[in-house]
């Protein structure tokens, strides 16, 4: 008799454990406190000097010089703050201060000041501050193909996943760099394989440049918030994130309120956030992949969801911005400051918080191909 | 004697095998550095073409919608307006799903040539922006080339 309650107190408490790690990511209380100190912001424009670009770009702001990486050019502009030109570094070719890369799908500084750039071959191209070529190692990405995998196993393996290109996130920490991503196997998407996908899909990737290996898988899972209407959140099922120096992660999924704040280990510390205002949430039901595709576009153009997450060291704040869709002419830009939100303001449409030079807070640069002009935004708080 | 004759022969083998193997090793060496050396003269060929200039019809088309699984092709047409010969070194579309084509190898200066890529939609339902990007001897080098395509099922 005293076996059988033992064993049964013993099972009791192994289930007890399995839920509990069911949700690992999000199991801390809501916290949200609003103090709004912040009502409008000031905002500058800054035009950048004429370079020869596609206008298919990505900014990085580092040491008070903006850099521009043209994508499919290959060519690294760095302007000064006013947006007058100061060099170019890189462009295409094979020497070592050039690049290979037909159409580089991201870039990243690195703590050490090297840069990196990733290919759409899963190459990882790194060049030191001069800008010369350093190293380079390619990562395989293995599909598993007929679907005779085991779904679990596919969802813990790291070269099963595949980047988000037209939405990519890339961010460096120490010597590592991380991705958004989802899984690449079909059987295993967001809308054939919905329950499992919202417990145990990875959102983002580490890839360790020292080892030249995948580490860890983070971001697992999908909050509450996805739980209902599933497949109307079917095309905003990605993160935005942002790594502090210190090696907290800030984490906020496309379709729902909150942030979510980890340390360097992935261990929870808080959870925060409220919705932004006028945001057209009337998301498509989506049935089939194939839809998904279809309507992509459209619905990323035209509905509201939160596009960017930046955390600037320098002052302690955080950005979260958001596309308001639905014919609203402006986006907005939440402010927080230790988890509280200080500010939720409206924005020119597609701004995004880059960095920080005192006293200005700086976007990222938006390029203009039809009136072939480059500018950026900055404000002061 | 037998004996003899037996390791007279795998000796012969081992021979014939070392030859073989070396040779192979330091063929690919050989095709490996032909490679690089002909990619360098390639590119110093390229840059030694005296500059020209080069204007641009339109470098975004847009192309009326079609059904998945047709061919379309986008049409861009390059004015030579400089003094030299024009040459195209490279066309590099976006993906294997576009080809290319370009009307001539040499464009003399008053003159045009046309670059076609070719998208293949099969697979490709939803509104899909493609490019290609070009490389000639101007001193701007590089321009990308778009398309916009409505593909529907």
């Amino acid at each position: 008799m005293k076996k059988q309650i033992i064993l049964w107190v013993v099972a009791a408490c192994m289930l007890a454990g399995c839920m509990k790690n069911k949700k690992g990511n999000f199991t801390l209380p809501v916290d949200s406190r609003a103090d709004m100190a912040v009502a409008n912001l000031e905002i500058d424009t800054i035009r950048l000097d004429s370079v020869v670009t596609s206008y298919v770009i990505e900014t990085s702001l580092r040491d008070s010089v903006i850099s521009v990486l043209d994508k499919y050019f290959g060519m690294l502009y760095r302007f000064n703050l006013d947006g007058s030109f100061k060099e170019k570094k890189l462009g295409r070719g094979h020497a070592k201060s050039e690049t290979s890369i037909g159409h580089i799908a991201t870039h990243a500084f690195m703590d050490n000041g090297d840069l990196f750039l990733l290919d759409y071959s899963g190459g990882h191209h790194i060049y030191d501050k001069d800008i010369q070529m350093k190293d380079f190692f390619r990562v395989i990405y293995e599909n598993s193909g007929d679907g005779s995998l085991n779904k679990d196993k596919l969802y813990k393996t790291p070269s099963e996943y595949t980047h988000l290109y037209n939405d990519i996130v890339c961010r460096s920490y120490k010597n590592n760099v991380y991705f958004n991503v989802r899984m690449s196997y079909p059987m295993c998407c967001y809308v054939n394989n919905t329950k499992q996908h919202l417990e145990e899909n990875a959102n983002i990737l580490e890839v360790k440049l020292d080892e030249q290996e995948f580490g860890r898988l983070l971001a697992v899972g999908y909050p509450d918030s996805y739980q209902k209407n599933s497949l109307n959140k079917a095309i905003f099922s990605s993160v935005n994130y942002d790594i502090a120096k210190n090696g907290d992660f800030y984490v906020t999924y496309e379709a729902d309120t909150l942030i979510y704040q980890y340390d360097c280990d992935y261990g929870q510390k808080k959870c925060f956030g409220y919705a932004g205002k006028d945001m057209d949430l009337n998301y498509r039901y989506i049935k089939t992949p194939k839809e998904s595709g279809k309507y992509w576009r459209n619905e990323r153009q035209t509905k509201g969801y939160y596009n960017w997450l930046e955390y600037v060291d320098e002052t302690g704040l955080l950005f979260r911005s958001y596309q308001k869709g639905g014919a609203q002419p402006v986006d907005g830009l939440q402010i927080y400051k230790d988890g509280v939100l200080i500010g939720d303001v409206n924005v020119p449409k597609g701004l995004k918080v880059c960095g920080y030079v005192s006293p200005y807070y700086y976007s990222y640069v938006m390029p203009n191909e039809e009136r072939e002009i480059m500018y950026l935004y900055r404000f002061k708080l | 004697m037998s004996r003899k004759y037996v390791w007279v022969c795998v000796g012969l083998i081992a021979v014939v095998w070392s030859f073989f193997f070396f040779w192979n090793l330091i063929s690919k060496k050989n095709d490996v550095v032909t490679n690089l050396e002909s990619r360098v003269a390639e590119d110093i060929f390229w840059k030694q073409l005296p500059l020209t200039e080069v204007r641009i019809k339109n470098k975004v088309v847009k192309l009326n919608a079609v059904r998945t699984g047709e061919k379309v092709t986008a049409r861009y047409v390059l004015y030579n307006t400089g003094n030299n010969p024009l040459f195209i070194e490279y066309v590099n579309p976006d993906c294997s799903c576009t080809g290319y084509e370009v009307s001539d190898s040499i464009t003399f200066p008053g003159d045009s040539l046309q670059i076609m890529l070719k998208f293949d939609t099969t697979g490709k339902a939803g509104i899909n922006f493609m490019s290609a990007v070009v490389k000639a001897n101007t001193s701007t080098a590089l321009y990308k080339l778009s398309f916009v395509v409505d593909v529907l099922e």
